[in-house]
């Protein structure tokens, strides 16, 4: 996954874009949960 | 083709344009509106604190009230003012630097914002509840047992706390998405402008920080009605587990709050010193190894709860190894002026004034990381005039600088310069009389968030009070300043600057609606 590779092409730039924002989403829902999980007893 | 251009600059108009705007350059306006109306809210809650210890005892607010003044100036600050502006100077300037035609995700970008003024009003609408409890009142660390036992006020702080979260999250997602996927062709990692590094930086820092406050915050409100004991002792919880959870989230706010500063600065400097910054990989590295140390410092906030020694010098060693990459940015910032042209035009009187003033809440937070030391000075006022050095003197004068230096190409005038100059002194004047000598009512012994002091702290005080409404009151010449750019002016070029370097100087002032529709090439 080239930073600057074929962003001339829609397609592919917007599922980059996708797959970008549900990896990082997913890291933040990871860390919200992990606060409980570590506490929890 | 002239038909064409004109249907793509085609935007509603009215309220409906900023209501359902997914452009960047709209959001990134109202980021930046919110956040000068939110600095007017805290700046006044903060005039009501100054006016109340400019003499010991009681004169305007009961001790009640003074709390949730204290709480509610810093939640203002930090989420609804310095937050907000930094935002607001991504959406305009990422795209317009990296050559991109807009943010990645621009309806979640609507969303990210429009979130912000509900959060906001829920959280000062407790200032109308007097009646059961008023503001939250336990200090923006809402620490237990105090926020367990506050009044509806602290129920209504989760809430907004958890939608501010939301919002930055979702912004951090765009901001790391578009720079990611974005770039105009040719723009490698490490030819990105500094001001685009530090927001992608911050962005991953928002993403450890703010998920882990609001997992905090909610355990903290299972705790107030929900029978959970997180935080209880009498239920086998642990006060201090909140303390560790917060500063966790609240170190790497801190860094939230001034990396994006340091991008400002980055681009500022070299362009009225009329050279390429210097050491531009060792500002990238050094940005990184600041975001990452953030994470592991958290614990020097809380020396005096009682921790193993191993556990005090883990903290101090690691905090102040911090000084070591902000000493290479500090160098790169003077080296870059050394033997530059220098002009000074008002966004590089505010550089410079960063320069040095974020120095003085360097250098103090250092004192402050010395164990020892800081069982000393923590809970007075030396804390804070240290981090009133950095988020004032250090956070704000950036935004400062920032808004002089992209104000012409936003409006497409030239603002005042004379005007400008008188807001750079008077804001001088005001911020250091106010802020300095709460370093010595600190070592003094004056404990911080009172209302009422010893007779002997009275002539420091007062310093700090009438600063402080210089302060403010000099603030209103910065509107004065930039309702006159807007309305009109001298027309500004599209380079505006002559040392300016980057993207975005390449479009004319203002750029048009819809920018790098086609990408530009970067050699």
């Amino acid at each position: 996954m080239a930073a600057t590779a074929d962003m001339t092409d829609p397609r592919q730039r917007r599922r980059r874009i996708v797959v970008t924002a549900i990896i990082v989403g997913a890291i933040a829902l990871a860390f919200y949960v992990a606060v409980f999980v570590r506490f929890w007893k | 083709m002239a038909s064409a251009v004109h249907h793509h600059d085609e935007h509603p108009t009215g309220i409906a344009r900023y209501l359902f705007t997914t452009n960047h350059k709209d959001i990134g306006t109202l980021y930046l509106l919110f956040s000068l109306a939110m600095f007017f809210v805290g700046g006044t809650m903060a005039l009501v604190i100054r006016a109340e210890l400019f003499e010991p005892g009681l004169q305007i607010t009961d001790p009640s009230f003074f709390n949730q003044m204290a709480t509610l100036h810093a939640l203002v600050m930090i989420f609804g003012a310095v937050m907000p502006a930094f935002v607001g100077f991504a959406n305009w300037q990422l795209p317009l630097m990296i050559g991109a035609p807009d943010m990645a995700l621009p309806r979640m970008n609507n969303w990210s914002f429009w979130i912000l003024p509900f959060a906001f009003t829920l959280l000062l609408s407790t200032l109308f509840m007097q009646a059961v409890g008023g503001g939250p009142d336990a200090g923006w660390t809402i620490y237990p047992p105090l926020s367990i036992q506050g009044g509806i006020g602290t129920d209504f702080a989760i809430l907004s706390i958890h939608m501010m979260g939301i919002s930055s999250v979702l912004g951090a997602i765009n901001v790391i998405a578009t720079i990611l996927n974005m770039r105009a062709p040719g723009m490698g990692l490490m030819k990105m402008p500094l001001f685009v590094w530090t927001w992608l930086i911050t962005a991953f820092l928002l993403l450890g920080a703010m998920p882990v406050l609001a997992g905090a915050v909610t355990m903290l409100l299972t705790d107030r009605h929900f029978g959970t004991h997180f935080f209880d002792a009498a239920g086998g919880g642990d006060p201090v587990l909140f303390q560790h959870i917060f500063w966790f989230f609240g170190h790497p706010e801190v860094y939230i709050l001034i990396l994006p500063a340091f991008g400002i600065i980055s681009q500022v400097i070299p362009t009225f010193a009329r050279k390429p910054l210097f050491g531009y990989d060792s500002m990238v590295y050094a940005t990184a190894s600041i975001a990452f140390l953030s994470h592991i410092v958290w614990a020097h906030h809380m020396f005096t709860v009682g921790m193993p020694t191993a556990g005090e010098l883990f903290f101090m060693y690691a905090t102040m190894l911090i000084a070591v990459p902000t000493g290479v940015k500090i160098f790169n910032w003077i080296a870059t002026m050394w033997r530059g042209s220098l002009t000074f035009e008002t966004p590089m009187l505010f550089a410079i004034a960063f320069v040095f003033l974020f120095t003085i809440g360097g250098l103090s937070g250092l004192m402050l990381s010395i164990v020892p030391a800081d069982f000393q000075y923590h809970d007075t006022y030396f804390v804070v005039a240290h981090f009133h050095y950095v988020l004032v003197t250090g956070a704000v004068l950036a935004i400062f600088a920032g808004a002089y230096f992209w104000l012409p190409k936003w409006t497409g005038h030239m603002y005042h310069e004379r005007l400008g100059k008188w807001h750079f002194w008077l804001t001088m004047i005001g911020m250091n009389m106010t802020f300095f000598p709460m370093h010595f009512l600190g070592l003094a012994g004056m404990p911080r968030r009172i209302p009422d002091y010893a007779l002997q702290f009275t002539g420091f005080n007062q310093i700090a009070s009438i600063g402080a409404f210089i302060f403010g009151a000099s603030q209103l010449l910065f509107v004065i300043l930039v309702i006159r750019t807007i309305r009109g002016g001298e027309k500004a070029t599209g380079q505006v600057w002559e040392g300016a370097d980057g993207l975005e100087w390449t479009l004319s002032s203002p750029p048009p609606y819809h920018s790098f529709a086609t990408a530009p090439v970067v050699k």
